[in-house]
This record gives C-alpha cells, sequence and structure tokens, in this order.
C-alpha cells in the first residue's frame, strides 16, 4: 500500500519537475563577468503585440528593444540621431524630406531592410487612431531606390521627424504570415519570440546576433511583471530584479538606505490628470463650463500630492507639462479654492440638496487610493463622486463606448506639439477629453505646421491658456520618477519620459 | 468494486458536463465585449462587428456552446485571446507550478499536523492540547495574503533566505507552500486528534493493552493506522481544491499558477480559457476525489466490502 | 414537534429538579464551556457594533473625512489602531468596517442555506431520482473551486457587497445540501416521521416540521463555521479588487489597503488583520461548542 502511495508521489512529482523544468535559470561561466540575463520589473508589462494599436508606455519599453525607427532621439541631449536612416535632409519649399537608409539590416525572419518596409509601416499606421496624430502629416512617399526614401508632406510640421522615434519599422511578410506575432519581428537588438512571452507574467527577449549597430552585453532581457509593488521592491533589494520600475513613493527610503541598491530620483514629463467627457455620448453637466471651472477649483492638489506620492510631485502648471518646450509659466491655472467651486455648482444648480453625481474610472495600478482622496475632496463642494470601473479590463470597455464621465489617466510628454495634437485633437486616439472643438483644431494645426520657435513658442503659450480657460482637464500633478536600480547595473538610460532606454543595460557579477 | 468505480467515472463525465454548461453560462451573462477585449479601446464598430462574425459571437448560446464542446471532444480546447496561446499547453504549463505548490503545501501541513493532532489526543483535555488546537485555528483564521506577505518581509526581505515571488527554482514554493499549508493545517489537526481520541478508546485497543502492548507501540502500530481514515479524506479534498489553484496566495507570490491565469481570464471574459481550464480543474478535482475514495477500500477492509455488495 | 415534547415530559417526570427545554439543555451545556462562551460574547460585540455602527461614528466626519496632518500616527492613547495614509483613525474605521463585513459573512452563509436547506432536505428525504439528479447539481457546484466561482460571479452580478454576498453564498451551497441530506437521511425513517405521515401530514409538512427541526444541530454547527469562512473569503476577493469599494471600510479593504505600508506601518495591517482572525477563531469556538452542546453523544 505504501509503495502505491509513494510510486503516486514519485510520478506526481516527476511530472511536475518536468512541467517547470525548463525554467531554470540559464548559466554561463565563459566570456566576462556581466551576467546573461537583466531582469526588469513593473506593475505593468507588454500587453498588446501590435506596435500602431496602443501608445503604451510599457509596450514601448519592449518596443524599443525589438524594434528601431528611423531617427532616433536622445531625450538626455534632445538630439536627433540617426537610427535606421543614416542622413536626411528636407527641402522646404517641397515640404519634403529625403531619408538615406541603411543598407545592412535584416529583420528577426531573415527579410532584408528596404525603403518598402518604411512605406508599409507608415501606411499601416495611418489606419490606427493611435499613430494617424503623427502620420496624418504623410502627403506621399517614394522610393527612389531600396536605400532612398521620399516623403512629402501636405504641410509643414514642426516635430514631423521627432514624432517618428517611436514608429517603429515593420515587415509586411511577418505580418502576412503571423497577424498577431508578426508586429514584433523588427531589427532591433532583441528578438521577441511568442515561446518566451507570458501574457501577465513575463516575457524574455534574446539578443539579436545579427544586430546592425553595437551589439548589447545582455544577451537576454527580461521584463517582467510583479503587480505587489512592495513584493517587487523586495525583490530589487534580494537581488532578483535589477531594474524596479515604478517603486511606490513610500518605499522611496527603504531603497535608498538599502545597500546593494539605488534609488534614482529624477523630474519627469508626466503629468497625471483627469479629463471630463466633452464628447457627444458625454454627461451634459460636463457642457457647463461653471461645473468644468468648479471642478478645477474643487480639487486641492497639494494635498493629493502629499497623500499619492509622500511629496514626490510637484503642482500642475495648466494642461502642459512645464518641462515642455513652450510652456508658459504664467500660465492660468486653478488655485484650490472650495468657496468658489461651491458658487459656481450653485449657480449651475448643484447645491447639498442635489448633488452632482460624477462617474469615475481609471486603468488601475499606480492611482489605486486616488479615488478615495478626490472623493472625500468632491464631497466638500456637493459633488458625489461614484467608482464605476478601476480595472483596465473594464476601463477599456467604458473607453470605446465613450460613454464615461470623467477618466483618470496620464500622458508623458515628449514633445510639445505631438502631444498638445494627440491629447486635444478631434480624431486623435488619445484624446480622453474626446473634445471636438472645430477652434482648438484649427489652433493645433497651426502650431503644428509653424517652423519657426519662437512663433511656435507663443502659440503653445496662448493654446496652453485656452485649455486652462476650457477647463476641461483638471491637471493634478508631475510626478518625480523613482527607479530603482541594482547597484551592479551599467548602461543604463533613464528618460524624464519614461522612455527609458534598456539596450545596452547590463548586469555585473 | 469495480461496478462502483465505472458508475464513479460515469458519473464524473456527467459532472464535467454540467460544469462546461454551468461556466459557458455565467461567463455568457458576465458584461464584457470578448471581441472589444480582443482588438483594444481604439476599436471601431465595423472592426467590431467582423471579430464577433469571425468568432461567431452572433450565434445563439446553445450553437455557441455545442461548438465548443465539439471542439474540445475532439482535443481542441480553442485558442485564448488573453494569454495568446492555445489554452491545453497554457493550462499544463501552470498545471505544473499548481501540483509543485499543492504537493509541497500538503508536504508542510501534514509533517506539522500529524504530529500535533496526535501530541493533543494523548494529552487530551490538558493545557498542551488547548494550546495545539488555539495553534490550528489561528493558521485558519488568518488571511492568506496577510500570511504571505509577512513570510516575505521575514524569509525574503530580513533573512535573505527566499526569493520573494516568481517560480524560478524548486525553492521558490517554499513560501507560497508554507503560506497555503497554515491555512489546511487546521482542519489535519483537528481530524487527527478526534480520529486518534476515538480510536484510542476503542475496544480492540483496550484489548491490546491488556495483552501488555506499551502504549508507544499501541499508538504506533495500532491507533495511526486506524485515524488514517479521516485524515485522508481531508487531505484528499485539500489536495483537488488546490488543483484550482491558490488565488490569493498566487497573487501575493506572483507564482504563475491555475488561480491568477483564471482570475485574468475571467476577468478579460476569455470564455474559452476559463471554461476549458475549468472543465480540466474539475476533472482534476473529481479524480483526485475518486482516487481518495478508492485509496479507503483498500486502507480499510470494511468499505470495500460494503461496494462489493 | 409533538415527539420532543413527549421526550421532555418524560425527563421532567423523572427529574423534577431539572426542568429544562430541549433549547434550555443546550444552552446549559454550552453555558459550560468556556471557549464557546468566550466566543459567543465576541460574536455579540461584533454584532452589536454592526446594528450601532451609524450610532457610535458619524460617516461623513469621523470615517471617510481625510485629515493630511494626522497621517501615519503609530498606535497611542487617541487612536488606539494609529491612522492610515489619509489620516483617518483606523480603530474607527475597524470598528465601523464590522457592519461591512459580518453582514457579508452572514448574508452569504444564509443564502447558502435557504438554497442548501431545502434541496438537501428534500434530497434526503425522497431519495431515488430526486436526489441523484439534486446532488449531482450540487456536485457540478462543488467541482469548480469556490474562490474562481465567486469571482465569476461577481463579474456577472457586480462588485459591491451584494453582489459579494450572493456569489460568496452560492458556492456554499453544496455543503450545505450535503449536509443536510446526510442528517436527513439518518432521521427520516424515523417512528416520528412514520408517525407524522400516518395522521396524513403532507410531504412538505414532514419535511419542514418534523424532519429539519430534527436534524437542525449539524446545519447550527456548520453556519457559525461557515461565517467565519465566508468573511475570510470577503476579505480575499477585497483583496483582489472585487469586493466592497473604499472609501467604506471592511477588513479585507483595510487590510488589503494597508498592504502597501506594510513595512513601515505594519499596523495598518496588524490589526485589521487581527480582527479578522478572532472573529474567525470566535465563530470557530462557537461552532465547537455549539456541536458539543446539541450532540452530547459527541462530547467525549
Amino acid at each position: 500500500m505504501k509503495r502505491v502511495i509513494s510510486l503516486i508521489l514519485a510520478l506526481i512529482m516527476a511530472l511536475s519537475l518536468v512541467a517547470c523544468g525548463e525554467k531554470a535559470p540559464v548559466d554561463n561561466e565563459g566570456e566576462s563577468k556581466i551576467k546573461d540575463r537583466l531582469v526588469i520589473a513593473n506593475g505593468n508589462m507588454l500587453s498588446i503585440l501590435d506596435t500602431h494599436n496602443n501608445n503604451d508606455l510599457w509596450c514601448g519599453h519592449v518596443y524599443s528593444l525589438v524594434h528601431s525607427a528611423l531617427v532616433d532621439i536622445d531625450f538626455q541631449t534632445n538630439e536627433m540621431k540617426p537610427e535606421l536612416a543614416t542622413e536626411w535632409s528636407y527641402d522646404a519649399p517641397t515640404m519634403t524630406y529625403t531619408f538615406k537608409l541603411r543598407d545592412d539590416v535584416t529583420f528577426h525572419n531573415g527579410e532584408k531592410f528596404t525603403a518598402d518596409d518604411v512605406i508599409y509601416t507608415f501606411n499601416r499606421g495611418m489606419g490606427f487612431s493611435f499613430k494617424q496624430t503623427k502620420l496624418k502629416y504623410i502627403e506621399s512617399m517614394e522610393k527612389v531606390d531600396d536605400t532612398t526614401l521620399k516623403i512629402t508632406l501636405n504641410s509643414p510640421a514642426a516635430e514631423f521627424l521627432e514624432s517618428l522615434n517611436d514608429m517603429w519599422i515593420l515587415n509586411q511578410k511577418a505580418i502576412e504570415a503571423d497577424a498577431e506575432a508578426g508586429p514584433m519581428v523588427g531589427t532591433g537588438a532583441y528578438v521577441f519570440s511568442m515561446d518566451n512571452f507570458k501574457p501577465d507574467e513575463s516575457v524574455v527577449v534574446t539578443r539579436n546576433e545579427n544586430y546592425w549597430g553595437e551589439l548589447p552585453k545582455s544577451k537576454e532581457i527580461e521584463y517582467k511583471k510583479i503587480t505587489e509593488a512592495s513584493a517587487r521592491v523586495i525583490g530589487l533589494q534580494t537581488g532578483e530584479i535589477d531594474v524596479c520600475l515604478e517603486v511606490p513613493a513610500i518605499e522611496a527610503s527603504n531603497i535608498a538606505d538599502y545597500e546593494g541598491v539605488e534609488l534614482v530620483q529624477q523630474p519627469s514629463s508626466k503629468l497625471l490628470y483627469m479629463a471630463m467627457n466633452m464628447g457627444e455620448k458625454g454627461p451634459d453637466f460636463f457642457k457647463d463650463e461653471r461645473v468644468r471651472k468648479a471642478l478645477n477649483y474643487a480639487t486641492n492638489r497639494d494635498d493629493i500630492i502629499i497623500a499619492m506620492t509622500e511629496g514626490y510631485a510637484s503642482p500642475s502648471q495648466g494642461c502642459i507639462a512645464p518641462s515642455m518646450f513652450g510652456h508658459d509659466p504664467d500660465v492660468a491655472t486653478y488655485e484650490y479654492d472650495l468657496e468658489k467651486a461651491k458658487s459656481l455648482l450653485k449657480e449651475a444648480g448643484y447645491d447639498e440638496n442635489n448633488k452632482l453625481r460624477i462617474e469615475f474610472i481609471y486603468k488601475g495600478g499606480v492611482m489605486a487610493g486616488f479615488y478615495e482622496i478626490l472623493q472625500a475632496q468632491w464631497a466638500l463642494a456637493n459633488v458625489d463622486l461614484v467608482l464605476v470601473s478601476d480595472d483596465s479590463t473594464k476601463t477599456v470597455e467604458i473607453t470605446n463606448s465613450k460613454a464615461y464621465h470623467i477618466y483618470q489617466t496620464q500622458w508623458n510628454w515628449s514633445t510639445t506639439c505631438n502631444g498638445l495634437d494627440s491629447l486635444w485633437n478631434s480624431t486623435a486616439g488619445n484624446n480622453r477629453t474626446l473634445t471636438n472643438n472645430a477652434e482648438l483644431d484649427a489652433m493645433l494645426a497651426d502650431v503644428c505646421s509653424e517652423m519657426d520657435e519662437a512663433k511656435r513658442a507663443e502659440k503653445i503659450g496662448a493654446i496652453g491658456d485656452w485649455l486652462s480657460d476650457y477647463a476641461a482637464m483638471v491637471p493634478l500633478y508631475i510626478d518625480t520618477l523613482l527607479t530603482g536600480v541594482g547597484s551592479n547595473v551599467e548602461g543604463l538610460t533613464l528618460n524624464f519620459n519614461q522612455n527609458h532606454v534598456f539596450t545596452y543595460a547590463y548586469v555585473t557579477e | 468494486m469495480h461496478r462502483y468505480i465505472l458508475k464513479r467515472i460515469a458519473m464524473l463525465l456527467l459532472v464535467m458536463l454540467g460544469v462546461s454548461l454551468l461556466i459557458f453560462f455565467i461567463m455568457d451573462l458576465a458584461p464584457g465585449d470578448q471581441a472589444l477585449m480582443i482588438l483594444g479601446e481604439a476599436a471601431t464598430e465595423e472592426e467590431l462587428n467582423a471579430l464577433r462574425e469571425e468568432l461567431g459571437l452572433f450565434d445563439p448560446f446553445f450553437v455557441r456552446y455545442g461548438r465548443y464542446m465539439w471542439g474540445f471532444l475532439q482535443g481542441d480546447l480553442g485558442y485564448s485571446h488573453k494569454y495568446l496561446s492555445d489554452v491545453l499547453p497554457l493550462y499544463l504549463e501552470r498545471l505544473g507550478a499548481t501540483v509543485v505548490l499543492a504537493l509541497a503545501s500538503a508536504l508542510f501541513a501534514h509533517i506539522l499536523s500529524i504530529p500535533m493532532g496526535i501530541y493533543a489526543a494523548l494529552h487530551q483535555g490538558k493545557v498542551s492540547d488547548n494550546i495545539v488546537s488555539a495553534l490550528a485555528i489561528v493558521g485558519l483564521a488568518a488571511p492568506n495574503f496577510w500570511v504571505g506577505l509577512l513570510l516575505i518581509i521575514l524569509f525574503s526581505l530580513k533573512l535573505g533566505m527566499f526569493h520573494s515571488g516568481g517560480f524560478v527554482t524548486l525553492s521558490d514554493v517554499v513560501l507560497p507552500a508554507i503560506t497555503v499549508g497554515t491555512a489546511n493545517m487546521a482542519l489535519l489537526t483537528r481530524t487527527t486528534r478526534s480520529g486518534m481520541i476515538d480510536v484510542l478508546r476503542s475496544d480492540y485497543l483496550m484489548l491490546a493493552r491488556a495483552k501488555g502492548v506499551s502504549e508507544k507501540m499501541v499508538v504506533r502500530k495500532h491507533a495511526l493506522k486506524n485515524a488514517l481514515i479521516p485524515i485522508i479524506t481531508v487531505s484528499g479534498i485539500q489536495f483537488s481544491a488546490m488543483m484550482g489553484g491558490a488565488v490569493t496566495t498566487e497573487a501575493v507570490f506572483s507564482f504563475p499558477g491555475i488561480g491568477t491565469l483564471l482570475v485574468g481570464a475571467i476577468k478579460s471574459k476569455d470564455t474559452v480559457c476559463v471554461t476549458g481550464c475549468l472543465i480540466l480543474t474539475s476533472l482534476l478535482v473529481s479524480v483526485t476525489l475518486l482516487a481518495v475514495d478508492i485509496l479507503y477500500a483498500y486502507v480499510d477492509p470494511r468499505i470495500k466490502a460494503q461496494y462489493s455488495k | 414537534m409533538e415527539n420532543t415534547n413527549v421526550k421532555t415530559n418524560t425527563v421532567s417526570a423523572q427529574k423534577k429538579y431539572k426542568k429544562r427545554t430541549p433549547m434550555g439543555e443546550v444552552w446549559h451545556r454550552l453555558r459550560k464551556n468556556k471557549g464557546a462562551m468566550v466566543g459567543g460574547a465576541f460574536v455579540l460585540l461584533l454584532v452589536f457594533l454592526a446594528l450601532f455602527r451609524d450610532v457610535i461614528y458619524d460617516y461623513d466626519t469621523q470615517i471617510v473625512m481625510q485629515d493630511l496632518s494626522k497621517r501615519f500616527i503609530h498606535p497611542c492613547l487617541e487612536h488606539p489602531f494609529g491612522t492610515d495614509n489619509l489620516g483617518r483613525d483606523l480603530f474607527a474605521r475597524v470598528v465601523y468596517g464590522t457592519g461591512s463585513s459580518l453582514p457579508v459573512g452572514v448574508v452569504a452563509v444564509m443564502v447558502a442555506l435557504v438554497l442548501g436547506l431545502p434541496l438537501g432536505a428534500i434530497a434526503g428525504f425522497f431519495g431515488g431520482k430526486i436526489d441523484d439528479v439534486i446532488m449531482r447539481i450540487m456536485d457540478i457546484f462543488a467541482a469548480v473551486p469556490g474562490i474562481l466561482m465567486a469571482i465569476a460571479m461577481v463579474a456577472v452580478l457586480g462588485t459591491g457587497t451584494i453582489g459579494l454576498m450572493i456569489s460568496i453564498g452560492v458556492t456554499a451551497v453544496p455543503a450545505f445540501a450535503r449536509i443536510t441530506r446526510a442528517s436527513v437521511l439518518s432521521v427520516r425513517n424515523q417512528e416520528f416521521v412514520e408517525a407524522a405521515r400516518a395522521i396524513g401530514c403532507t410531504n412538505l409538512d414532514i419535511i419542514f416540521k418534523h424532519v429539519i427541526p430534527n436534524c437542525l444541530s449539524p446545519i447550527v454547527v456548520q453556519v457559525s463555521l461557515r461565517i467565519g469562512n465566508s468573511i475570510i473569503t470577503a476579505s480575499s476577493m477585497s483583496y483582489l479588487g472585487l469586493g466592497v469599494t473604499p472609501p467604506m471600510p471592511e477588513w479585507g479593504n483595510l487590510l488589503s489597503a494597508g498592504r502597501t505600508y506594510i513595512k513601515d506601518y505594519s499596523y495598518l495591517t496588524m490589526f485589521p488583520g487581527l480582527v479578522i482572525m478572532l472573529t474567525v477563531i470566535a465563530f470557530n469556538l462557537l461552532g465547537d461548542g455549539l456541536r458539543d452542546a446539541m450532540d452530547p453523544k459527541l462530547k467525549k
């Protein structure tokens, strides 16, 4: 009898070992003292494989490992750098860019990279609302030869070149062969494979030995999802993780005091805000300017900063991140003024007997707990804030229906004009206020095509004032980025807009 | 005996059919749009309708269910849109982790609770008996995720003995196993204790004692074996319950078990994944329970005699 | 009830100095069990707090009102459990949270009872095909792991107290059906059932007036144990973000909210955790005591 039991147990054990055997870490003592694998942990991870179908920052982290674009921006110096395009020129009268492309690049599937791939990618991207904002300036594309491409614009576009930095070049054959994973076939330094992709868990990319650029030192990079923030930090402290993104503010001192790990603090361009739905399916009360302004007055940003970030943030100044080009420090802002909020709401017909009921949605994650704080603040102004969704899945559904009331989210500003256009243009995928205002659209088109820097700054300032007065957005604060990094990590570039460059990061033993 | 087993297997198939229908139905009732989950928030109505058409979401409930089950019976468990993988390999991969966790937690729970139960039974009514019972209840009463977090802080951060999460090496299973095992200990201890008390009072042990068998031998040779039956029942139920994963514990330790897989799938309305995994889970649960029943028959001839009637 | 009355009468005839109803007898034995009395007293206290929470505290000013100047005050006389990240008194929130957690546990078990008891009784009483059909359906529900079933149900019913209660309740139905069935099986062939049938009672009458009252004791015990269990499940659901929504305090979501601060301000998780633990222990002690008191044969 005992034998039977032990046999069964042994069998189960053996089976389960087989099942998890492949997870053993890769050991390789050869070469130098560089660890094979760099491990990055975050509360979120790659969730969508189609680079065109989102502007998601976390997805972007993996995209930028796997893909290359025509040009790159060095966000440390704000300089444009060649990537797949070695050089480019712009002819102002004909509004035409001419790109000279690299000749020595192959995709991960073995296809050679040519001008056709660029044309295919841009044409495909125009079908997606997230990329359309950047690509709408393209009038026509012409392949001169495999390594020469001419792109003619339909109007001057001040930030056209900059906006190409995350327009990763895809391969038509790869996408036709596999609609799902095809967009993850790139020309980048690391190779993506479905076998190493476990949604909601982790993704491992392996070094592309045929990479056209300098070969990175890490053989593999793992991007892991650890939802529990304190567990993520502990993982960093115990050395299981090399880079811990989105460190909760409460843990900052724990990391700073811990040996072997460092806390990187940097001011960012990440603006957290709430968007009131101004669209057709939005609630009627937001059409009343007094309500929108009242909510701006009713928001105590200083308290929110303390409660949400332990002070690791700076108050917003208008709807544009203060560090951005053209931001006007004198832009009109709403200081906390409860009485004013109350009287505006009263004028609009809401008071303690007739409270304004607003439904609130957000995607969960770092802003957990925010709802509670805001609800208490707005309750003082006779607003009844009701949580409808704090779950990313449900929120996707509600945002798609365009019938929400108020949506909390964030925007990492990279370039001003593109940011403004992405958040406010009536056709933009990230336009969460669903604003459809002809006057604003015209101003945006105007500023985006303004090639003169001084004039552009002036126009940006004017839009900033217009947006403050419009008040459909409640800007909250600018996050201070907190990143935990192991002391043995080298080559990591952390950028203010969270477009971090992991490609050349490695861990020494 | 064989007829009994055959009857049980027939019942099991019936129950699984019921489970599939129930789950498919619940997932169908749940709000949420599968097509939207696949295409993302920017999807237009035309794109969504095209995909819904392709996935057959416009068909009536029973047509969809029938189509799913037809595929299932042919070994095609379908494709999970949430995890971008066929359901079967996905399930099997997670099952490995889940089985390891189930075994490890059972090991931990048994190693502690059987001696504790015996000890309490032998010292029945004394202070030490009460202390053991109290300890066991504390394990049961403490919320899992809380215990898990405390364990991470103590063993991972302060002592640096184990990883804080994930499942890369076998030692990663230790903390989750303790967490789950702690919760399971209470019932096991209690069952062992009461089982032992029952047996220790029985006439045949009185006889054994009267014949001069030492108390040690009474406990080891006679009592424990007879007290095993209720323990096997409880172990079986606990082990089978673990086949569905330990949802909260997995969440705390980022442990890639079946629990988190299913929670993610339920939340994103991945009906195919949820139904497939739950049918397989309930199959495993039922098979484990059946195995326990058969095991009884071997341990206890009285039960075997009953079945044979 | 006729039968039981006869019994008591005979008992009182023999021992005139001990005149007790059956319930009195149970109470008498229960009173001797210290553990059960402590557990019971704690449960009573919780019930009291749950019923009168709005008398004790004002929700708007004492429960959800934030005061950032009072963040993270460690436990002291003024704030026995300390204050949380928004400067709210944790003691008040835990006490107020009793009124969220206890009802979830109790109502969930009631849901299970209302569905499981009749089903189990019918299955046990009639036997045969009816028994087979009902118990197979119960098997189907039991085959799906409880918390997963609850999560799926919450997806249908929506998060929030009501959805939580029903979801957790439904997962416990098979357990109640099985226990009821087993005890009905043990009494259905006894004389008093035959007697009732002989005087022309309908089946329903027999089940609800004669059979069920005579097999209540294991059910009462199960209710007591299950309430503790349901409170734990509810707190797990809150941890997964599927439970009672903040700022309404509930033990599970208090514990869950405190986990961010577990390293530096461990009291934020310690107290809600301890309260959940004590409550479950109390219900267990009470349940054990009831079992011993109601079924003296079991007590050795």
